[in-house]
């Protein structure tokens, strides 16, 4: 039936028809997973598009320009099959030689020929040139010719796309509006009909807006420090990613990518521990064997992050015992938790590395001082919270080196 | 660096804290305790202590925790055998228990630290009294701190080789330098003296 339509569009001479029946059968073998065969198509498309003289009539006759889209596509093409510069330089001719010729006023087009840009620099590690493009090409525009009060299909997917590549640019450190974000992505209120439309509609682009929320979950889940919210955060992950891949099962490059994501998230998952697990190992272990225990979970480490998640598990524990003991209702707050694991990281980084009096071996003093306290009887919950605070920063701008050059020259000096 | 040699060097620490004795300790004290009484820690630091009783009481705790981990000062070394042996019943050979308090001479700094003006000794009388009891709780905790802080030793041989070895290590390479600088000094002087 495709052919059939391209050969009648070819027949009809006009090419903005004929660019566009070439574009769908480049769009339905891209679906269907002949990627070559579509690289094909997008080739036969490059001689009769010229943006300048049919963008818009293309718009006019179909709503956006669905002839462009075919180059659009064409990246996740390259991505599927592996070309990733390929793929980059498509991008960079949609963002260089379509983009500034489109009408800026048409955004759902620019949305449109943006969406497979955006993620596939997110992809490869270019998520400022993404987040720029974004803004530039998408919000900007919108916010100018719609207003804020204004409406466009993709208008839900802006604030997704828009807190992804926020903190796929801060990579692996914490944000400053994690909990805000955290609070929305676990939001059970957001319910998935509320995108359920989009989520059908641009999975013909790119991975679909499913599988966006599903990586904000996860990025939120690596960085945060509450094991809980962490958990929570993954599994969410994991829950939206896995309805990304049941909604692109008929579509090959989504489906793929949702696949690959899924797999990442649920090693992660299996390799991930609760607080409680940590904090009850820790506390079990051997007197003895301290940090050579069999379980992972508490075997000596030099890794500053996870020696900070022991150490704030720890913290928030004897914090909790207090808390209580004040008020037997009363637990640790989110925002205490958040600034707990802050000033613990902060504090982490006045150990220098030295070879004795280090972050590690302070996690070793804490660890022993909580083993030590669950042998003896002390009931003043601030006392143990205070032994266990003390032990974790009694070296905090611990030089330890002797610097024995200074020693030597100041005798030197003394002498002469 | 040991607190001697801050004081040798005249490093500025040991400007700072005029006295020669638990330099790096109060150092220590001085980095935590100023992170938490910044205003992004507020929550952190309420939960921990939210009336000024609960302030002293941590504050107290804290800084007696940390100081007594300076076990390079003999006369520190001193203080700390003189509490225990208070405390195992021998109380009659001390005719005063306030120079064994370890906070005692650095109370100003302590107030400065967590923003408590000296009247606090005024209301709370009792939190600022050396007595008997309290000394007890003094000595359970400085021990339970100095037995966390050398804990390698205590426990199996996998962590006392891994962390003595560390030790070893670092000492080589002090000692290294340490000749290597002695060797440098002769030199320097003998250039002098010609």
């Amino acid at each position: 039936m495709c052919k059939s339509f391209v050969e009648q569009a070819r027949l009809n001479g006009d090419p903005v028809h004929y660019g566009r029946a070439l574009a769908m059968e480049a769009e339905i073998l891209g679906r269907l997973g002949n990627f070559e065969d579509a690289l094909e198509i997008v080739e036969r498309i490059k001689p009769i598009y010229n943006i300048k003289t049919q963008h818009e009539t293309i718009c006019k006759a179909y709503g956006s320009d669905r002839v462009a889209q075919a180059f659009s596509h064409s990246v996740n093409v390259y991505t599927a099959l592996g070309r990733n510069e390929e793929a980059l330089n498509t991008c960079k001719y949609i963002m260089e030689e379509i983009i500034p010729f489109s009408d800026p006023k048409n955004v759902h087009n620019s949305f449109c020929l943006l969406y497979s840009v955006i993620i596939s620099l997110k992809e490869n590690g270019l998520s400022q040139i993404a987040q720029a493009v974004f803004q530039k090409r998408i919000i900007t525009p919108f916010e100018e010719y719609f207003g804020p009060g204004g409406s466009t299909f993709s208008k839900p997917l802006f604030r997704p796309i828009s807190v992804l590549l926020e903190l796929q640019i801060q990579k692996e450190q914490v944000i400053e509006t994690i909990e805000e974000y955290t609070t929305w992505a676990l939001d059970e209120n957001f319910s998935e009909t509320s995108i359920s439309a989009q989520e059908a509609a641009f999975a013909n682009f790119s991975a679909t807006p499913f599988a966006l929320l599903s990586e904000i979950c996860f990025s939120l889940g690596k960085i945060h420090h509450d094991i809980e919210k962490k958990y929570r955060l993954i599994q969410k992950a994991i829950s939206w990613m896995e309805k990304s891949d049941e909604s692109t099962r008929c579509i090959a490059y989504p489906n793929m990518y949702a696949k690959k994501k899924l797999d990442i998230m649920k090693t992660y998952l299996d390799e991930m521990s609760s607080a409680g697990d940590i904090y009850s190992a820790m506390t079990s272990q051997e007197w003895t064997n301290l940090g050579y225990a069999e379980s992972e979970l508490v075997a000596a480490t030099d890794d500053r992050k996870l020696m900070n998640v022991r150490a704030a598990i720890l913290l928030e524990h004897h914090l909790d015992r207090l808390l209580k003991s004040r008020n037997p209702d009363a637990k640790v707050t989110e925002v205490t938790k958040a600034q707990l694991v802050k000033f613990v990281d902060v504090l982490s980084h006045s150990y220098k590395g030295a070879k004795f009096h280090s972050y590690s071996h302070v996690i070793h003093v804490t660890t022993s001082m909580n083993k030590l306290i669950s042998f003896t009887e002390i009931r003043d919950p601030m006392i143990s919270f205070t032994l266990v605070f003390s032990a974790l920063f009694h070296d905090a701008g611990h030089t330890g080196e002797f610097h024995w050059r200074c020693f030597i020259i100041t005798i030197f000096f003394k002498i002469n | 660096m040991s607190n001697k040699i801050l004081c040798d060097i005249s490093h500025a620490l040991c400007e700072k804290y005029s006295m020669d004795v638990s330099i790096a300790e109060r150092f220590s004290i001085d980095i935590c305790l100023s992170l938490l009484f910044k205003p992004e820690y507020t929550s952190l630091r309420e939960s921990i202590a939210p009336e000024e009783i609960d302030i002293i009481q941590f504050a107290k705790t804290f800084f007696m925790c940390i100081l007594v981990t300076d076990i390079a000062s003999p006369k520190s070394v001193e203080q700390s055998i003189a509490r225990f042996q208070l405390c195992e019943e021998q109380a009659s050979i001390f005719p005063s228990f306030d120079d064994l308090c370890v906070i005692s001479k650095y109370i100003n700094h302590l107030f400065d630290l967590v923003g408590l003006d000296t009247d606090v000794i005024t209301r709370y009388p009792d939190e600022f009294t050396v007595s008997l009891d309290r000394l007890e709780v003094c000595v359970r905790n400085e021990h339970m701190m100095l037995l966390s802080d050398i804990s390698h030793l205590l426990q199996g041989w996998a962590n006392f080789v891994k962390w003595n070895f560390r030790l070893c290590e670092l000492t080589f390479q002090s000692n290294l330098s340490f000749y290597l600088h002695v060797i440098l000094a002769l030199m320097l002087m003998s250039d002098n003296l010609n």
